[in-house]
């Protein structure tokens, strides 16, 4: 690692971006966003740590196929049951990404903000992005994944409870002063041309919060869960390489979103010349 | 192209600009934290105030609350049929007859802060912004999750 000593402290390490992948609503595809970013990222050479906070819950191991190796938790770092190197695990498809899991056994509210901070503070010298998987819901375990992170990502789907409960998100974050960007995940641009879904500028428009990235829904993605082998690390699918691209924004690349223009119909194109579209 | 044209010609919504006026309605009432009948009192008196000033449609008025960074925006927004002529006492009767309803005077009034879009947005339109800052509110909130303790919500 190169020396950048910008966080003052002597070591000579960049201390790691951190971020909470959240969305209010549950099942909108946070866990695999989480997996598949957190991939793309290792795959873009960038160490990265994927945590799961969803204590009672525990879902990012099977996502990314580790559900074998896991011996200890994010919990069991907190409580120092074991050192923070003992609790993370490696990918097996990746050099770059680790995993520190959640407890399956615990309650949500068994670690509190103060600790999870100070858990993922441990990391932060080891890693270049660390990616916190929230749980559903804007209660304390959602809150104790905010705690650690200095930016959020927001995951909804282009349909309105999905929206509305990012809405609700997207205020309490503000209030808590971390600036969320947006991930359209699960978008169906035929549906959006038949006028059966939202499009991507309607989400935008309604949300009013920078977007990163948009994540056509894919079979593949259904596919790399059944297989453990997050999306990203199929480059034929669609899903795979729009995470890819989202990578390449957050490492601070100049990637255009343009893949939504696919939605817009020739004559979509020209109603928008002739204004009525 | 076809879906915006059946719209407005047939009158037919899709589910799509459905989905998108519902969700205006419900982040409205979300983000100001107005219930229903507070928010139609609210129209209401917003309606009678508008009249004062301006020649304006009933069903016209749209209100929103925009999000802009930390803070929230109120957009009030509505056609404006006709300026208010200045009226005397003695001729407010004939003067109000003569409206011509159809004729949309390019009028635009904007209180706060100016933006490109914003401005072109009120071609047409008496477009009335008041910024209100709503972050406090929010840090209120997520104060108040904090405070709680689990299971004291579910009462």
């Amino acid at each position: 690692m190169s020396l950048m000593n910008s966080n003052g402290d002597g070591t000579g390490k960049k201390l790691g971006e951190t971020y909470v992948v959240t969305s209010g609503k549950g099942g909108v595809g946070k866990t695999t966003v989480t997996a598949s970013l957190g991939a793309a990222l290792a795959l873009r050479g960038k160490r990265t740590l994927v945590v799961d906070a969803d204590i009672g819950l525990r879902n990012l191991d099977v996502i990314l196929g580790l559900e074998s190796r896991v011996v200890f938790n994010i919990v069991d770092v907190a409580k120092r049951v074991c050192k923070p190197s003992q609790a993370v695990i490696k990918s097996k498809k990746s050099n770059n990404l680790y995993l520190l899991p959640a407890s399956q056994t615990d309650e949500k509210d068994v670690i509190n903000e103060e600790e999870i901070r100070k858990v993922i503070e441990q990391y932060r010298r080891e890693f270049n992005y660390i990616l916190i998987d929230s749980p559903a819901g804007i209660e304390q375990g959602f809150k104790n994944a905010c705690a650690a992170a200095d930016k959020a990502l927001i995951v909804t789907n282009p349909e309105v409870a999905s929206i509305r409960d990012a809405d609700r998100v997207v205020g309490i974050l503000h209030a808590r002063s971390i600036e969320p960007q947006l991930i359209i995940n699960r978008i169906d641009f035929n549906m959006v041309r038949r006028g059966d879904m939202l499009s991507v500028a309607d989400v935008q428009d309604i949300l009013g919060i920078d977007l990163i990235g948009v994540v056509e829904r894919d079979e593949e993605v259904i596919v790399a869960a059944n297989t453990g082998e997050p999306v990203a690390f199929n480059p034929k699918s669609q899903a795979g390489q729009a995470f890819l691209r989202i990578a390449r924004r957050l490492c601070g690349e100049d990637v255009p979103i343009a893949n939504y223009v696919k939605g817009v119909s020739f004559w979509g194109r020209l109603g928008r010349r002739l204004g009525v579209a | 192209m076809f879906n915006a044209l059946r719209e407005r010609i047939f009158g037919i919504k899709t589910s799509q600009s459905q989905a998108k006026s519902r969700l205006h309605l419900v982040l409205v009432q979300d983000r100001s934290g107005l219930s229903g009948d507070e928010m139609s009192d609210f129209r209401l008196d917003l309606l009678n105030v508008l009249k004062k000033y301006f020649v304006i449609s009933d069903s016209g008025l749209e209100v929103s609350y925009q999000r802009e960074s930390a803070s929230t925006t109120l957009m009030i927004n509505s056609p404006v049929l006709r300026r208010k002529p200045t009226i005397l006492p003695s001729n407010k009767d004939t003067a109000n007859k003569n409206i011509p309803n159809k004729d949309k005077n390019k009028v635009a009034v904007e209180a706060g802060k100016d933006k490109n879009e914003d401005a072109k947005k009120a071609v047409g339109n008496a477009y009335v912004k008041v910024e209100a800052k709503d972050a406090d509110k929010d840090k209120d909130l997520a104060k108040d999750l904090a405070d709680k303790k689990p299971g004291v919500a579910q009462a």
